[in-house]
């Protein structure tokens, strides 16, 4: 099926991440409803019951606390120790162990031991030792509670009370009357310690302090969070799944796609190879672990603080799994997942070695067989030497090795020989020539080799000098074969143009004529300019040019055929004087060239910036202008010989000039250089400074 | 009536040359190769003789080499070879000028007039001798007691800062200036940004006293350095 927006859908960013923090929560929605609907199932109490204090959890959470505060205080009669209210030994043998007074009060021939002066309990205590005289309790003394009846009452005023003297159960609390047997196990193991001993326990609702020393919170605060979740917990769980399973089924649908890129795009954490991913989630996972822990912890001290703990860092886990799910489904999308792991990077690399070592051994086997004899030969020697002479052959040994070092070296001697004549021969000098007599082998062939490339070099180079100067010799001697027709042809124009002719059509036709035997001419002079330029067959005499004079006096030369145009010159040039060192005349012929390639073709009334800055070591020059034509070319291209900016051949000039230009600044050791930017044309020259 | 020789071996160029001369009233000898030419030369009187280099049988450098053992006559080198080195061979075997084809017909005649004068005249133009008020480049004269400037004899007209520039530079001929220098010595105050001003000045005198600016004979131009008066 076909969603429309499919992709919208799935590349849609705030949808995503939504999902993404939202998944989490109804994960926890789904596990806290699970744990209740589990708990009520284990806990049928839960669902039926109304009143707390009537369920076998509140019987038996209580009939706990009598039994360990039973434990308790026959250990400290036994043992003569007296705990704090936290169940800390403060007193060994009547010996005070912290130093503080004693904390009991006489009452007639009894001591009564207060344990919890600071605080008041939800479960109070009151037990009473006959023979020994002694009574403990954890109800906080009072001015009116200093005698064990008064303690007595105090405990039996409470609305859930429940003591046990001579066999006697005295209760408010039904389910823990006599009659009832659930809790005979627990009272039978009381029984055997309470001989002389009065137990008076009672369980006070109505105090809100956390009393860490007793179950019945704990298991009250259980009981009511569990019957008030269980009322919706199926409707919540149901809800939470349909949604939760559609965010799923979308975030795995979608993962990895973006709208900027086709295919799953992957972030540098998706990059990470598996393993380290691996550990660091582990890693994560343990402090994740370790901090839920700790708020489980504090859970003792504050219930809501701790729960919210709890969720906020149950959250964060699943937002971090759910977050490592998903680089993983990226990772198996894209078809990285082996791919980006060490041990598949690891066995990857083994292989491209072997495979290296097996080419290195079976591509030239002659040479790689020779190689292997040679060296089991050293092997096999130096084995005998040791086999034959013993002890001494280490030392026959080791003057055998010197000596196949001594051998190796001149093998790789000869070859550095080869190579250095190879790199003279790279940087120019093709004259070089190996003695092949000197080598055998492998060598031998490689110099031979060499020597045909250096020599086939040398020709190349003294072919290519040697045409180029043919070629300029040719086009010199045509120019001369063309122009002596030429002349007559410009002569005899004029001779026309001269004569009284009435025709204004035979006029035209003559104008044309005139125009184009002038365009010829300077074709031809440009023609041979250019080769002898490009072919170096020029001789420059280079001098100190001042750079600023040479630019006025090439402005003046220019100005008029400038303010023909209406262009304006606006040049900057450096306040001190710079001098460059170049040949006058060709330099001339360089800026000339330029400039009346700006008065030809700069946009009419424009202005056109004349600069001379000083660069490092560098005097450059640029001339900057409009084109009145779209530059639909490269500067290479301009600068090719027989190519014009525009496309029409028809206007004055060769399309040379600028050829021209280049090759003689570079004759002259300058660079020359074009930039076109949009209809800005740009031309830089650089000389060294003097 | 002056007569000139034209000697080249395409006959369109000659008669060309013809039409040109006549119309300025010179007597034209023809000539289609070298060895004609040296006949003509031996036989008339001749005022100038225009020749081109490249010839069947005897070349234009032959000819011009034979004409000066005995003779003095203006010779003119008219050729396609425009290089440097065929300009100096030319010029260094007696030849009074170089014109390099195609060439422009006015340029010629005014070349031809100018070897003319110089060789009729020679006498009269010597006798004006440097003195206090005249200064003189070959026929570059500057009469400074009529503010006049004359070229191959002729007059020309300049304006009075041309004129100051013209004289500075000739009174100081053979030596380079710069702008500066220029502005400095003729304004007699320092120059600031007048650099162009002269730059043009200077282009207009060339164009006012030179046959061909382009290629000065008098006021050249040395690129990033100056200007001078080239002492003749």
């Amino acid at each position: 099926m076909k969603i429309c927006g499919e992709k919208e859908l799935l590349t849609n960013p705030l949808l995503k991440i939504i999902s993404f923090l939202t998944l989490p929560i109804f994960l926890m929605i789904i596990a806290i409803d699970v744990i209740v609907i589990a708990y009520s199932i284990d806990n049928p109490e839960v669902r039926e019951s109304t009143n707390f204090y009537d369920t076998d959890m509140f019987i038996s959470s209580y009939m706990d606390e009598v039994t360990r505060i039973s434990t308790n205080v026959n250990d400290e009669i036994e043992n003569n120790f007296v705990y704090d209210e936290y169940g800390y030994i403060i007193e060994e043998d009547g010996e005070n162990i912290n130093n503080s007074t004693p904390v009991y009060v006489q009452d007639g021939e009894y001591r009564i031991y207060y344990q919890s002066n600071h605080i008041k309990k939800k479960f109070i205590y009151l037990v009473v030792d006959s023979e020994k005289k002694i009574a403990y309790t954890n109800i906080q003394q009072t001015e009116q509670t200093n005698s064990i009846n008064e303690l007595k009452q105090d405990l039996i005023s409470e609305n859930k009370y429940w003591s046990i003297a001579d066999n006697n159960i005295q209760t408010n609390i039904e389910r823990l009357s006599k009659e009832n047997i659930v809790y005979n196990q627990d009272l039978q193991e009381l029984q055997t310690f309470s001989e002389n001993k009065e137990y008076y326990t009672a369980y006070d609702e109505t105090v809100k302090n956390w009393d860490s020393s007793n179950d019945i919170g704990i298991t009250s605060a259980v009981y009511y969070q569990m019957q008030e979740l269980y009322g919706f917990s199926y409707t919540t769980l149901i809800v939470s799944m349909i949604i939760g399973i559609i965010e799923l089924i979308y975030l795995i649908y979608s993962v990895g796609h973006s709208k900027e890129k086709e295919g799953i795009s992957l972030t540098w954490i998706d990059k990470i190879p598996l393993e380290i991913l691996t550990v660091i989630y582990f890693i994560m996972l343990f402090i994740e672990t370790m901090l839920m822990a700790s708020c489980v912890v504090i859970l003792t001290v504050d219930v809501n603080l701790s729960l919210m703990l709890i969720v906020m860092s149950g959250y964060f886990t699943a937002l971090n799994a759910l977050y490592i799910a998903g680089t993983l489904l990226k990772r198996i999308k894209s078809n990285t997942i082996i791919a980006n792991t060490i041990c598949y990077r690891f066995l990857k690399w083994v292989g491209r070695k072997l495979s290296n070592l097996k080419n290195a051994i079976f591509t030239n086997l002659k040479i790689s067989r020779k190689v292997g004899i040679y060296f089991a030969g050293i092997v096999i020697v130096s084995a005998l030497l040791i086999g034959i002479f013993r002890d001494f052959g280490i030392l026959l040994d080791i003057v055998f090795w010197i000596w196949c070092y001594y051998k190796i070296m001149k093998e790789v001697n000869k070859f550095k020989e080869i190579h250095d004549a190879t790199e003279k021969i790279y940087k120019g000098d093709t004259n070089i020539k190996i003695d092949e007599h000197l080598y055998t082998g492998l060598l031998k062939e490689l110099a031979m080799y060499i020597n045909d490339i250096a020599g086939g070099f040398t020709n190349a180079v003294n072919e290519s000098i040697k045409s180029e100067r043919m070629k300029t010799e040719l086009i010199t001697n045509v120019s001369h074969d063309i122009k002596t027709p030429l002349t007559s042809i410009i002569n005899y124009v004029d001779l026309l143009k001269q004569e009284d002719i009435k025709d204004e059509k035979a006029k035209e036709y003559i104008e044309v004529l005139d125009n184009k035997s002038q365009r010829l001419k300077k074709l031809i002079e440009d023609l041979v300019e250019a080769s002898k330029a490009s072919s170096g067959n020029i001789k420059i005499t280079k001098e100190v040019l001042n750079v600023n004079e040479l630019l006025n006096q090439i402005t003046g030369e220019f100005e008029d055929k400038f303010e023909k145009r209406g262009l304006r010159i606006i040049s900057k040039l450096p306040e001190e004087k710079v001098f460059i060192k170049a040949d006058s005349r060709y330099l001339y012929r360089v800026l000339e060239n330029v400039y009346s390639n700006v008065a030809k073709y700069a946009e009419e009334n424009s202005r056109v910036y004349v600069d001379c800055v000083i660069e490092n070591d560098d005097i450059a020059i640029y001339v900057k202008n409009i084109s009145k034509d779209e530059l639909n070319i490269s500067a290479d291209e301009l600068m090719q010989r027989f190519v014009r900016g525009d496309k029409s051949r028809n206007t004055e000039g060769s399309g040379l000039g600028l050829s021209i230009a280049k090759s003689l600044t570079e004759l002259q050791d300058g660079t020359f250089n074009i930039h076109l930017d949009g209809d800005l044309f740009k031309v830089a020259i650089k000389f060294k400074k003097v | 009536m002056y007569n000139i020789l034209v000697c080249d071996d395409d006959k369109e160029i000659v008669k060309a040359i013809e039409i040109y001369l006549e119309k300025e009233g010179y007597k034209i000898y023809k000539a289609y190769n070298g060895k004609e030419a040296l006949d003509i030369i031996n036989k008339t009187e001749l005022h100038l003789v225009i020749l081109d280099i490249m010839m069947p049988e005897i070349d234009g450098i032959s000819v011009a080499e034979t004409v000066r053992e005995d003779k003095a006559i203006p010779i003119i080198m008219l050729s396609a070879k425009s290089e440097d080195y065929d300009k100096i061979k030319g010029l260094n075997v007696g030849a009074d000028d170089y014109i390099t084809k195609p060439f422009n017909p006015m340029e010629l005649v005014a070349r031809v007039n100018s070897q003319i004068r110089r060789y009729t005249k020679l006498g009269s133009i010597n006798a004006k001798e440097e003195s206090d008020n005249i200064y003189k480049s070959g026929e570059l004269i500057i009469d400074d007691s009529k503010k006049e400037v004359t070229v191959d004899g002729k007059n020309i007209k300049v304006t009075p800062t041309e004129y100051n520039i013209l004289k500075f530079l000739t009174k100081n001929k053979g030596k380079v200036f710069s702008i500066s220098q220029i502005y400095e010595n003729v304004w007699e105050e320092e120059s600031y940004g007048a650099e162009n001003i002269i730059a043009v000045h200077i282009r207009h005198i060339r164009e006012k006293i030179e046959i061909n600016p382009r290629e000065p004979k008098y006021l050249k131009v040395i690129w990033g350095i100056g200007y001078k008066i080239e002492n003749i």
